[in-house]
């Protein structure tokens, strides 16, 4: 037998704990918001979202025990953080056992599958349980390996020896033999990292670290079934698998990149906020609030999850007492923003300003690195910018894959069974019958115009910041695959909505 | 809440409904939509399990698994990926002195994976480092910094072209690569007491003289054929001031479009390789470039070497010597670059010419102006200390893989398509995949040549053997363990002694020197002037069959009967893709070869009456062949 096996198996019983962990603080999440469900039909799309926001909440409290706790010993500060949660996740088993049995009888019985759904639906099942668990066996073989998250790692690495949260940011590089990290990303993600560190009690591998990004792939197609799937048969599954399949996402996950986790919990956050504005109501605000920090939580580019949410509360909120819509905002602006204090305030003090790229030598003229990025990125001139920019996932399909033109083609479909209304429009804006309506294609098109246009403003502004990336336009693509598989389905197969009995 | 609890949507009678009204608007839906959708519907799903494995297999060739790997440390893991910055950490954990700190610029890797302490260039407390106005004041900031190692990523950056790092690392006297591969590259602040290292005009393009501008010429960067209609070479200017290509810039930026300026008088064929003749040559060793120019866009130069050693077909590489993007300025550029051609038998170069070419590539529209460029070799002193040693033991590890007689060879050129990356299924330009050999070719590697033991290398033997091989056949049998992946091909090549049957009738008169020239004629069996020489030897192909490749490993042996006597007979592998198992981009496979055997015999009417065992192979341990390189996307910071 090869000597480094019973490592191997130590390693990866290590990493099954940690999956182990971050799906039993989900569940013990999922057991605290159950309730919140308007209709029982919303409790799959809670699930999802507990699944998500539940390891960031984690992470967030690990993170102010790293700064207030600083130096304790590594069990503090693994056992401390799971204490809220924990309490709860056998009854979130219970629960969640009970209310995915009831999901998928609704798969099966109501109504009765057809031949197609059942067909269409287990192939997009198969085909997502090969993408993740390919995901979970790439990362026992695929070392870490990419930039960002090669540094994303190093610092985990210095945190969990350190175990003081004060480190961060490192501007001062005397304790990291050079090692720099003058970022101002919030530490969702990497504090996962960091306790995945601390788990595995070594900082020779990263190898418990890289089933963080695959755990959140996992959760974030178990958001999609529900949130996209809602009350429908096969439309979750597929916009699952579409989105785990897009290779830049899948890629991602591999190279154990911060964005599958930054996409889920962005994700959650619009979810939890379509579900409170179908029924406002203060503890439905509180999820929303919590949900958008995690999301702000999780990544500076974060800071875009409130001006996408707050009008997408605003425009589809059902009618309610005005106190609840204000208080609702509230929470989602307060909460949001009092989870990122620490860490806005860090910002300030040391960079004087919440998110700011601070290497002093980019900003040199004489060194001209901002425009020979622009040159070398294809995104010198505003028209560039706009088709090798914003638009690039028409042009990039080896990276989005072909589904910017199935959106296209849903979103022509779309606007051509609505001719109606944009022949009457005032008429339309008076009755505002959107609002009524369940759909979650409704805030995915939301999303995919207001990430639009705020890439367009930026554009405008002269900046290819919100487009310099890849990686950034590809948050668009959960909610352009909800829109175009939502939108589609129905119109080519006659895909029917069921509605669970009320109560239970 | 009560709202919620309102029938469903689905019923609703507005005319604005979503899909769902428009489902009720169009009872008698066609049954073509819906087979339009279905056929839709399984294509999106098959092409999401195809780019998930597509991409699953990418990363598995790149970090490949196997029982005995699977449980190796992480940087022995990652170093499996045989990246130029795997070597360079290697290179650096075990050459640098442990506390070396190295400046470098790219910090992730060095920082992970190397033991050194770093500097990072983006740390701000070394951005006096980028406002000294000199190379010379540079080094001093370093040394003064504790640091004389710069690391330098594969391709061009601001940060250094237009800081003091530019010139710094192009003169030799300040500071030395010590290490590079693909680009990847590692200086050393030479110290300032020794002058260690002199440089040697190579080749110095004199702009002025007309004679030299005659030859510049520009023609395009092979593109897809669409592209190419609509597309020609750039305009092209000379005068004694430089010599300049100028095209308007398209409406949308491309990195397609790519316009070349070369000092050669023949253009880029269809392979994207320039044809043509060199004028000047080089040889194992460190050379430095320098060169002003001028322009608007991405500026790249390139070193294309064109070697021949003794006994090899054509090899060729390309190196990136200089990358960088002008904003309507002059700008001077330098470097360094290392030549490492492989060698002969002898160990030194081979004897048909380093020939090499350097060419100026533009992106990105506006124009460029070539004002000056010149080459010169580095001399290093024979016994250099410390970095000379490094670099002198860097080739001789080279010299020792060629030395152990197997040959890695490279495709020939004629036959090297430039595949056009798969567009739809994800192969971009930028390399999500696009491995370094583009093209479908097999990779080909040598067995040593076996030479048949000297007293059967007569042409009195073989002639023996032709004459009662009315019905005896000479048969060579090949044995081995071969394990990887892709397919392997087998063919035998060597050469006969006495020419082709009809001509050899009346040549086996005289048969004095015929051992040495057989050892020459055998190895460099393509070289037409030998053939000349000496036309006794006449070669031979002859396939075998292939071998589909399991990791775990398969027994081959297979015989073959030749047509003529053998003096000399080798193997020829060639590992490609299995292009029934890998997509048509992954054309890229791995073998390893034990156990490795051949003989020969000879047949007659269903037995063997003899066996005649050629050199007993089993203790060659053939070099694992690396697969090319995959280029693994990078998506930024």
């Amino acid at each position: 037998m090869h000597p480094n096996i019973i490592l191997l198996a130590i390693l990866l019983a290590k990493s099954l704990v940690l999956l182990g962990i971050l799906l039993a603080v989900g569940l013990g999440t999922y057991a605290m918001i159950r309730r919140l469900a308007p209709h029982p039909d919303y409790r799959f799309t809670l699930f999802g979202i507990a699944l998500i926001v539940g390891p960031i909440l984690m992470s967030w409290l690990f993170t102010i025990l790293l700064h207030i706790a600083p130096g304790q010993h590594a069990a503090f500060y693994l056992v401390l953080p799971l204490v809220p949660f924990l309490g709860f996740t056998l009854f979130g088993l219970l629960q969640a056992r009970r209310d995915l049995g009831s999901s998928l009888a609704n798969f099966f019985l109501r109504p009765a599958v057809s031949l197609f759904n059942l067909g269409i639906g287990l192939s997009a099942f198969v085909c997502l349980v090969f993408g993740l668990g390919g995901l979970v066996a790439l990362a026992i073989a695929v070392p870490a390996n990419a930039n960002d998250p090669l540094e994303y790692f190093s610092l985990a690495r210095h945190l969990a020896e350190t175990r003081n949260g004060w480190v961060y940011p490192i501007i001062d590089t005397e304790a990291t033999d050079g090692f720099t990290a003058r970022w101002t990303h919030p530490l969702g993600y990497i504090n996962l990292l960091t306790y995945s560190y601390l788990l595995q009690g070594t900082g020779e591998t990263s190898f418990v670290a890289r089933f963080v990004a695959p755990y959140f792939a996992f959760a974030l197609a178990i958001l999609l079934i529900a949130f996209a799937g809602f009350r429908r048969k096969v439309s979750g599954l597929l916009t699952a698998l579409f989105l785990v399949s897009t290779p830049l996402f899948y890629g991602l996950v591999v190279q154990y990149h911060i964005d599958p986790t930054r996409i889920a919990a962005f994700t959650a956050a619009i979810a939890a906020t379509w579900l409170v504005a179908q029924a406002p109501s203060v503890p439905r605000g509180l999820l929303a609030g919590l949900a958008c920090g995690a999301s702000m939580f999780c990544h500076s580019i974060g800071i875009l999850t409130l001006p996408i949410a707050l009008p997408i509360y605003f425009l589809l909120a059902r009618r309610a007492r005005i106190w609840v819509h204000i208080v609702v905002v509230a929470q989602m602006l307060l909460l949001s923003l009092l989870m990122l204090s620490l860490r806005y305030s860090i910002n300030m003090s040391v960079f004087g300003s919440p998110i700011a790229d601070s290497v002093d030598i980019w900003s040199y003229p004489e060194l001209g690195v901002e425009h020979s990025r622009l040159v070398e990125r294809m995104m010198e001139t505003p028209v560039d910018r706009l088709v090798n920019g914003a638009f690039m996932g028409f042009r990039q399909i080896d990276l989005f894959g072909p589904f910017y033109y199935v959106f296209l083609l849903a979103l022509g479909v779309w606007l051509w069974s609505n001719r109606g209304a944009w022949s009457r429009p005032f008429q339309f804006l008076r009755k505002q019958v959107w609002r009524s309506e369940a759909d979650p294609a409704l805030p995915a098109l939301l999303v995919v115009l207001g990430y639009t246009g705020i890439m367009l403003l930026t554009l405008i502004a002269g900046t290819d910041l919100a487009v310099k990336n890849a990686r950034y336009v590809l948050t668009m693509q959960p909610f352009l695959l909800i829109f175009a598989v939502r939108i589609l389905m129905p119109a080519f197969f006659a895909e029917p909505e069921y509605r669970t009995g009320d109560g239970r | 809440m009560t709202e919620i609890l309102r029938p469903a949507p689905t019923g609703m009678a507005s005319a604005h409904g979503n899909a769902s009204s428009m489902r009720r608007s169009m009872p008698n839906r066609s049954t073509l939509v819906a087979l339009l959708g279905l056929a839709g519907l399984i294509a999106l799903i098959l092409i999401s399990l195809l780019n998930i494995a597509r991409i699953g297999y990418t990363y598995l060739v790149v970090y490949p698994v196997t029982v005995q790997s699977i449980g190796d440390p992480e940087p022995v893991r990652w170093a499996a990926s045989n990246y130029g910055i795997t070597h360079l950490v290697k290179f650096a954990n075990q050459t640098l002195p442990p506390e070396a700190r190295i400046f470098s610029f790219r910090q992730s890797d060095v920082a992970y994976y190397a033991k050194n302490p770093i500097a990072v260039y983006t740390d701000n407390s070394y951005a006096k480092l980028f406002q000294q106005p000199s190379a010379i004041e540079l080094k001093q900031a370093l040394l003064k910094e504790g640091i004389r190692y710069i690391a330098i990523p594969p391709y061009g950056m601001a940060e250094v072209n237009n800081s003091a790092f530019g010139h710094l690392i192009a003169d030799p006297s300040l500071a030395l690569l010590i290490f590079e591969q693909d680009g990847e590259r590692l200086f050393e602040l030479t110290s300032p007491s020794s002058r260690e290292s002199s440089v040697k005009p190579v080749r110095v393009f004199d702009i002025r003289s007309k004679q030299e501008r005659d030859k510049w010429n520009s023609a395009l960067m092979p593109q897809p054929l669409t592209a190419a209609i609509r597309t020609s070479p750039a305009s092209i200017e000379k005068s004694s001031d430089g010599v300049t290509i100028r095209r308007n810039r398209p409406l949308v930026a491309s990195d397609i479009l790519e316009d070349v300026l070369q000092p050669w008088d023949l253009t880029i064929d269809a392979t994207p390789f320039v044809v043509g003749r060199s004028d000047f040559d080089v040889r194992d060793g460190l050379y430095s470039f320098e060169g002003r120019v001028a322009g608007d866009g991405l500026v790249t130069l390139y070193v294309d070497f064109d070697t021949r050693a003794v006994g090899e077909p054509v090899r060729r590489e390309r190196k990136l010597l200089w990358s960088g993007v002008l904003n309507d300025e002059v700008q001077d550029i330098g470097g360094q670059f290392k030549v490492l051609l492989g060698g002969d038998e002898t160990g030194g170069p081979g004897a048909f010419g380093k020939s090499s070419r350097v060419f100026f590539g533009l992106k990105q529209g506006g124009y460029l102006t070539v004002k000056a460029l010149s080459i010169r070799e580095i001399v290093l002193p024979e016994n250099a200390s410390g970095l000379g040693v490094k670099q002198t033991e860097d080739f001789l590890r080279l010299h020792r893989a060629y030395d152990n007689g197997w040959r890695n060879r490279r495709p020939d050129a004629k036959e090297e398509r430039y595949s056009e990356p798969f567009d739809v299924f994800g192969m971009d330009r930028r390399g999500t995949i696009a491995a370094r050999q583009t093209s479908g070719n097999p990779r080909m590697f040598d067995s040593p040549a076996y030479f048949l033991p000297t007293d059967f290398l007569t042409l009195d033997t073989a002639y023996r053997m032709e004459r009662t091989s009315e019905g005896v056949k000479p048969v060579v049998e090949v044995s081995m363990n071969a394990s990887g992946n892709g397919l392997l091909s087998v063919s035998l090549t060597g050469t006969c002694l006495g020419a082709s049957p009809a001509a050899k009738k009346n040549e086996f008169g005289d048969e004095k020197e015929e051992p040495q020239a057989a050892v020459a004629g055998g190895v460099s069996s393509s070289e037409p002037a030998e053939l000349d020489q000496d036309e006794r030897f006449t070669e031979f192909v002859t396939p075998m069959p292939p071998v589909s490749l399991r990791r775990e490993g398969r027994i081959y042996r297979e015989t073959v009967v030749l047509d003529c006597a053998p003096s000399s007979v080798r193997a020829t592998f060639g590992v490609s893709g299995d292009s029934l198992k890998s997509p048509s981009d992954l054309r890229m496979g791995e073998a390893r070869i034990s156990d490795f055997d051949m003989s020969l015999k000879a047949w007659a009417g269903g037995q063997e009456i003899t066996d005649i065992a050629l050199i007993k192979s089993s203790d060659v341990r053939p070099p694992r062949i690396s697969p090319p390189q995959t280029q693994l996307p990078d998506y930024g910071q």
